[in-house]
């Protein structure tokens, strides 16, 4: 019959035929989950690119931290033993000088002498080897870090360690995202086929190969919310 | 009307049906360029802002490494090289200074001893004190003996004062704010998603063509707005 209006295919091509609006469909899919998905993926490779970095920040200031204050607290402490030792050398002369029933008084001058050296060496020692306070002549962040202590360097490895659990947490999330953008790609290739293809059955196994790589994307960008 | 004339009738109206579908598609490929240009000027500038915020957080962690290894190499040359000496100096002074004390109180052997110590001690820092830029410089001198390191420190640490400027942290808030532009700079990006699947279902349907051809439109233009705002303010 030709030359006659054929009414049903006026009608299937006002409103589309079913391999087209799936297909429309699709495509419209794949354009806002890849967005999506970009977004979810820019956003955890920069938190997992921050939390990295915070975290490589913070062991460089934790070993900051224990490499100055051991050097105050090592010379502190040297000190400290010079000025007792200088002290138990003076006790010990009188002691011997005693037992050897010297009585020339040499040696309790001497060991008086020591001794008074030793209790006024532990004075210097101790302030020579001072935890600089706040708002004092020497910068803050030199002030901060000899004035560290255990508690802190705890918190600090704390947060050090919830930083690269944050920062491997980040990184799968991103891994998750960046699967279902390639996923996406899939789709999108086997949405031209299912084009290509047209209305037969290569067309309809594209397009439902398409749909169902879709459909994964969407589920591995859900994963990448957890 | 038999089949010739309806189909010369057909005929006729053709180039008028092809004219209106050819506007109609016109309209779908404007909003599907516009959307896929948005897209892509935001996908462009979200990987620069992103290159940007890592280039911030790694320029911090530069500048922590390179803060750290100054502090760490000030305190050491400090509290391991220039204290220890001055320390020694201060010991040899205090104890001269003693056994002088003991010699003035004492007589005899005692005193002769003591003096003998005293000129030792007395000649152990004169030996040690031109070995220390500490013990020579009166102005690291404490009332009570021994020197101020702290003192000393500050000092060291002034002589190099772009070290001691060195802060990491605007530069991992420039990171931080970098980042946020970029997250931000995506989600305008979801307005060229929304674009192109209204683009996307035009065609195939047909019915609501003009309400999927105006939100179309709208998601491009609100895209396009939001960029330019996440652009310049934030």
């Amino acid at each position: 019959m030709s030359g006659v209006v054929d009414y049903d295919a006026l009608e299937t091509t006002s409103t589309g035929t079913r391999l087209a609006r799936a297909t429309a469909i699709i495509i419209g899919t794949i354009a806002r989950l890849a967005a999506l998905l970009g977004l979810i993926e820019v956003k955890a490779s920069q938190q997992a690119s921050r939390s990295e970095l915070l975290a490589a920040r913070l062991s460089t200031a934790i070993a900051e931290r224990l490499s100055t204050s051991s050097f105050l607290f090592t010379f502190g402490n040297i000190a400290a033993q010079e000025a007792l030792a200088i002290g138990i050398g003076g006790t010990t002369r009188v002691l011997d000088a005693l037992q050897a029933g010297d009585t020339s008084g040499v040696a309790e001058a001497l060991g008086s002498a020591d001794a008074a050296a030793s209790e006024r060496l532990a004075a210097i020692a101790a302030q020579m080897s001072a935890v600089p306070g706040a708002g004092g002549p020497l910068d803050a962040h030199t002030a901060q870090v000899l004035a560290v202590d255990l508690a802190s360097i705890e918190a600090m490895a704390t947060d050090q360690r919830r930083l690269v659990d944050d920062s491997a947490l980040w990184n799968t999330r991103s891994s998750r995202a960046v699967l279902g953008l390639t996923l996406l790609a899939l789709a999108g290739v086997l949405i031209g086929l299912a084009a290509v293809f047209g209305e037969g059955r290569p067309g309809r196994i594209a397009l439902i190969m398409a749909g169902s790589a879709t459909g994964l994307a969407a589920l591995a960008g859900a994963a990448a919310l957890i | 009307m038999d089949d010739r004339a309806s189909s010369d009738v057909l005929a006729l109206d053709r180039p008028v049906q092809a004219g209106r579908a050819g506007r109609r598609d016109g309209a779908v490929v404007m909003l599907l360029s516009a959307a896929a240009i948005l897209a892509a000027i935001i996908a462009t500038r979200a990987a620069f802002l992103s290159a940007d915020a890592s280039d911030a957080w790694n320029l911090a962690l530069r500048e922590e490494i390179r803060r750290s290894a100054a502090t760490v190499e000030d305190v050491r040359f400090v509290y391991t090289v220039e204290g220890p000496i001055a320390f020694r100096v201060a010991a040899a002074e205090v104890r001269r200074a003693e056994f002088q004390l003991a010699a003035d109180a004492t007589s005899g052997a005692p005193r002769d001893a003591a003096l003998t110590e005293a000129s030792i001690q007395a000649g152990v820092a004169d030996a040690l004190r031109p070995s220390s830029d500490v013990a020579l410089d009166p102005s690291y001198a404490l009332p009570d003996g021994g020197y101020d390191l702290l003192a000393r420190l500050v000092a060291n640490r002034a002589r190099f004062a772009d070290l001691l400027a060195i802060d990491p942290e605007p530069d991992q808030a420039a990171g931080d704010a970098a980042s946020r532009q970029a997250v931000l700079m995506v989600v305008a990006g979801i307005a060229a998603g929304i674009a192109l699947l209204c683009g996307a279902l035009v065609r195939a349907f047909g019915p609501w063509r003009r309400s999927l051809l105006m939100t179309g439109s709208i998601a491009v233009a609100t895209g396009a707005v939001v960029a330019l705002a996440v652009e310049f303010l934030a």
